[in-house]
C-alpha cells in the first residue's frame, strides 16, 4: 500500500523509466523479439488451417464418392440402408449424412439440424453446426432420380486442436515475452554495473579525490576501454591541476622572496632616515618617497596575496571537511563589522534565526514564519551547520560586508538574511546603495574587474572574485541581483544532514 | 634571549639577525635545514625563527624531528608559504607560531616575546592585569581605570585583555584578528581600527597619559610612552 500510493505521488516516473536509453533498448527489444514470434505462429496457424480444411474435403469426398457408387449399384433402398447404418455407427459421429426426395422429405440422415434452405444447390457448403462454433464442411449433389445427397463432416475435432495449439501458441509467446524482459533485464543490469564504477569513479574525482581510479578490466571491447581511456583523461586533468597548483607555490616562492626583499630593504633605507647621522636637506623629501615607495609595495602584496589566495582555493575542488555553525560565523562577522557599519553612518541588521525563535515571546509574534512542517527545529544549530572552511566563511562574509558597507553604507541599513528551506541555506546580504547596473553584474565577480565609479577608491578589485571562489569551493551557488534600490547577494549553500 | 634563525636568504637573513640584535637578544644564523637540525643537538636556544623551503632539510621537517626528540623550544615558522591550509600544517607540525613573507620586523619581534612569554606564562595563571592605571580583573570580568569603572562589551573586554596581556609590545592587526576574533583571515579595510578607536573612547581619560598608541605600518601598542 505505501508503495503503491508512492508509485501514485511520484508522477513522471514512468515517464523517467521510459525515456531512459536502456530501459528503452530492453523493451524494444522484447517487444520486437515477441512480435516475430507472434506473426510467425500466426503465419503456421494460418497454414494449418488451409491444411486441415484440403484433409475434412478430401474425406468428405471420399464418403460421398462411396455412397454416390452405393446408390448406383444398390438403388435408393440400398443407400437408405447403408445411410442409417452410419449413422447410427458410434466411430462415425462426425459425419453429417442427410439424403432427401424433390419434395425435400427426410429420407435418411439428419435432416432436423440441416438448414433445408442451403441445400437447393450442389457443390460445397458449410453450415453451422453445434453451438461451440463448430461447423459442417459438406458436399451437395443431387442423383438422377431427383434425390438430393449431403455428406459432411464436423469441425468439431479439429476446432478443439486448434484451440489447443492456439492457447499453447500464446503461452509460450508470453513465456518467450518476460525471457526476453528478463534477458534484457540481466543485460542491462550487468552494462549498468560495468558504467556504474566508471561513473561513481568519475563523480568521486569531480568531487575533488583527485587520486581516484576506475578499475581497468582485461580485453579490448569499447567497455574494457572506456576504463583505461578515462583513467588517462583523469590522470592528464590531475596533472593539469597538480601544475596549476604547484606553479602557484612556485610562484609565490619566487615572487614573494623578492618583495620582502624589497620592503626590507625600503624598511631598512626608512630606519637609517630616523638615525640623524646624515642630516643631509635632502632627508625629509627622500623619507616621505620611502614611506610611498612602502605603501605602493603593500599594495602590490595585497593584491599579489589575493590572487595567490584565489588560485588556491579555485585550484582545490575539495569540499572542506570541517562541520561550521554558518549562523555562529555570520554572528562573528556582524559583531567585527557592525562597528565600522556605524562609523560610516549605516548599521547591519541581522538575528541569528537559531537565536531567534529561541526566545519565546518572539516566536509568538512571527508565528510559524519558519516553521514550516517538514524543517527541523530551527532552534537546533545541526541545521544550520555546513561542511565548510570556517576561515574562508568568514573571509567571504568579510568581504561581502566591507562592499556593502564601502558601497552601500552611506543609504541605511544593511540586511543580513539566512533561512532554510530543507535542503540548502540561503544567506543573503542587501544594502541601499546605488546596486550595479544590470549588465555588469555578471562582470563584477570577475578578477580585476571595478566599476568605473569605484576606480578611485582603494581595493584590489579581486573581493569579488573571492567570494565567488570560496561560495564555489563549499559547492554554494552565488548570485547577485537588482533589489531596487540597491544590491543584493545571495548564496545558497547545499545543506547535507 | 639567545635566538636561532634558519635562512636561506642571505640578506633576509641579516636584516632579521642585525634587527634581533639591536633588540638585544643573541643571533645565530644558519642557512641550511640539516646543518640547524644538528646544530640543535648540542646547543641550547631559547626561540628559532625557521625557514620552510630550505637546502638539506625542509624547515618543518626540522621542527618535527626536534618534537620528535622531546626538543620544545619555541618555533615560530616565517616562509612564503602563507595559505591557510599551509599554516596550519605549520601549526600542526609542531610550529608555535607563524609569519607569512613579506612580513614586518616590528611584527617579528613581537611575535618572538609573545613565544617566551607565553612559554613562562604555563606556570602561573593570572588572574589581574595591570598596565599603569589600568587594572583588568579576569575573575571579575570587570575593568578599572584610576578607581573608575569602564563598561566594556565582551568582544571589548577580549581586546583589552589581549592588548594588555601583550603590554608595552607592538599588537599587529592580524595578531589581534587571530588572538580576539580567532580568525585567520585578510581584511581588505582596516576594520580593527575602528575596534581600537571605540575602546579608546572608553579607556583614555582627559587629562591622564595615553595608554594605547597607534605604531604606524605595523599596529597597536598598550603602554606608558
Amino acid at each position: 500500500m505505501p508503495y503503491f500510493a508512492r508509485a501514485l505521488t511520484q508522477q513522471g516516473w514512468l515517464r523517467r523509466q521510459l525515456s531512459a536509453p536502456l530501459n528503452r533498448l530492453v523493451l524494444t527489444f522484447s517487444f520486437a523479439l515477441t512480435m516475430a514470434f507472434g506473426l510467425i505462429g500466426w503465419l503456421s496457424l494460418a497454414a494449418y488451417d488451409q491444411m486441415l480444411d484440403g484433409d475434412t474435403r478430401q474425406t468428405v469426398l471420399a464418403d460421398h464418392r462411396g455412397l454416390m457408387d452405393t446408390a448406383q449399384s444398390e438403388g435408393r433402398t440400398g443407400l437408405i440402408n447403408r445411410i442409417n447404418a452410419r449413422v447410427n455407427d458410434d466411430l462415425n459421429r462426425e459425419a453429417v449424412y442427410v439424403l432427401m426426395d424433390e419434395h425435400k422429405h427426410l429420407l435418411a440422415g439428419h435432416l432436423s439440424e440441416v438448414p433445408p434452405e442451403s441445400l437447393h444447390a450442389s457443390g460445397w457448403i458449410s453450415f453451422p453446426w453445434s453451438e461451440d462454433g463448430d461447423e459442417v464442411i459438406a458436399y451437395v449433389q443431387a442423383l438422377p432420380d431427383g434425390t438430393v445427397l449431403v455428406t459432411g463432416h464436423t469441425t468439431g475435432e479439429l476446432r478443439r486442436q486448434r484451440l489447443l495449439i492456439t492457447k499453447l501458441g500464446l503461452a509460450m509467446l508470453t513465456l518467450l515475452g518476460l525471457l526476453s524482459l528478463f534477458l534484457g533485464w540481466l543485460l542491462k543490469d550487468s552494462i549498468q554495473r560495468a558504467l556504474q564504477r566508471s561513473l561513481d569513479t568519475v563523480d568521486q574525482f569531480v568531487a575533488g579525490k583527485l587520486a581516484a581510479r576506475i578499475p581497468e578490466a582485461e580485453g579490448t571491447d569499447s567497455l574494457s576501454r572506456l576504463g583505461h581511456t578515462l583513467n588517462r583523461m583523469l590522470d592528464r586533468i590531475q596533472d593539469l591541476v597538480g601544475g596549476i597548483q604547484s606553479s602557484t607555490d612556485a610562484l609565490a616562492h619566487d615572487l614573494r622572496t623578492p618583495l620582502t626583499r624589497l620592503i626590507t630593504r625600503l624598511e631598512q633605507a626608512h630606519q637609517r632616515c630616523d638615525q640623524p647621522t646624515d642630516p643631509s636637506p635632502a632627508l625629509p623629501p627622500v623619507r616621505q618617497a620611502i614611506e610611498e615607495a612602502l605603501e605602493d609595495a603593500d599594495q602590490l602584496m595585497l593584491t599579489f596575496n589575493g590572487l595567490l589566495r584565489l588560485a588556491r582555493i579555485e585550484g582545490n575542488d575539495q569540499l572542506p571537511p570541517e562541520k561550521v555553525p554558518l549562523n555562529e560565523v555570520i554572528q562573528d562577522a556582524v559583531e567585527l563589522w557592525q562597528a565600522v557599519a556605524e562609523s560610516m553612518g549605516s548599521s547591519l541588521l541581522w538575528q541569528d534565526p537559531a537565536q531567534r525563535l529561541a526566545s519565546p515571546s518572539l516566536s509568538k509574534q512571527e508565528p510559524s514564519s519558519h516553521t514550516d512542517g517538514q524543517l527541523p527545529d530551527v532552534r537546533n544549530n545541526d541545521i544550520w551547520t555546513i561542511q565548510g572552511d570556517r576561515d574562508l566563511l568568514f573571509q567571504l562574509l568579510s568581504n561581502v560586508l566591507d562592499n556593502a558597507i564601502k558601497y552601500g553604507g552611506g543609504n541605511g541599513a544593511i540586511e543580513l538574511k539566512l533561512h532554510h528551506d530543507g535542503s540548502f541555506l540561503n544567506f543573503s546580504i542587501r544594502d541601499h546603495g546605488p546596486g550595479i547596473p544590470e549588465e555588469q553584474l555578471e562582470r563584477v565577480m570577475d578578477r580585476f574587474v571595478r566599476l568605473e565609479s569605484h576606480r578611485g577608491s582603494p581595493g584590489t578589485g579581486l573581493g569579488l572574485s573571492l567570494v565567488k571562489a570560496i561560495a564555489q569551493r563549499h559547492h554554494a551557488e552565488l548570485r547577485l541581483s537588482n533589489a531596487q534600490p540597491g544590491l543584493m547577494i545571495t548564496v545558497r549553500f547545499p545543506f547535507v544532514h | 634571549m639567545r635566538i636561532l634563525v634558519v635562512e636561506d636568504d642571505a640578506m633576509i637573513a641579516d636584516f632579521i639577525g642585525r634587527g634581533l640584535k639591536e633588540a638585544g637578544h643573541i643571533v645565530d644564523v644558519m642557512a641550511n635545514g640539516l646543518d640547524a637540525f644538528q646544530h640543535c643537538q648540542t646547543e641550547r636556544y631559547e626561540a628559532i625563527v625557521m625557514d620552510r623551503m630550505l637546502p638539506g632539510l625542509d624547515g618543518l621537517e626540522v621542527v618535527k624531528r626536534l618534537r620528535a626528540q622531546g626538543n620544545m623550544t619555541p618555533v615560530l615558522i616565517l616562509s612564503s608559504l602563507a595559505e591557510v591550509e599551509q599554516r596550519v600544517e605549520g601549526l600542526r607540525g609542531g610550529a608555535d607560531d607563524y609569519l607569512a613573507k613579506p612580513f614586518s620586523l616590528v611584527e617579528l619581534m613581537a611575535r618572538i616575546e609573545g613565544l617566551q612569554r607565553r612559554q613562562n606564562q604555563q606556570t602561573t595563571p593570572v588572574t589581574r592585569l595591570k598596565v599603569a592605571d589600568l587594572e583588568l580583573d579576569l575573575l571579575k570580568r570587570s575593568v578599572r581605570r584610576d578607581a573608575v569603572a569602564i563598561e566594556l562589551q565582551p568582544r571589548e573586554f577580549r581586546l583589552l585583555e589581549y592588548l594588555m596581556r601583550h603590554a608595552d609590545q607592538v599588537v599587529t592587526r592580524t595578531m589581534l584578528l587571530e588572538g580576539v576574533w580567532d580568525y585567520h583571515f585578510d581584511p581588505q579595510t582596516n576594520v580593527i581600527d575602528v575596534h581600537i578607536s571605540r575602546l579608546r573612547q572608553k579607556v583614555e581619560f582627559e587629562g591622564k597619559p595615553i595608554l594605547l598608541h597607534t605604531i604606524r605600518g605595523a599596529g597597536y601598542l598598550l603602554g606608558v610612552r
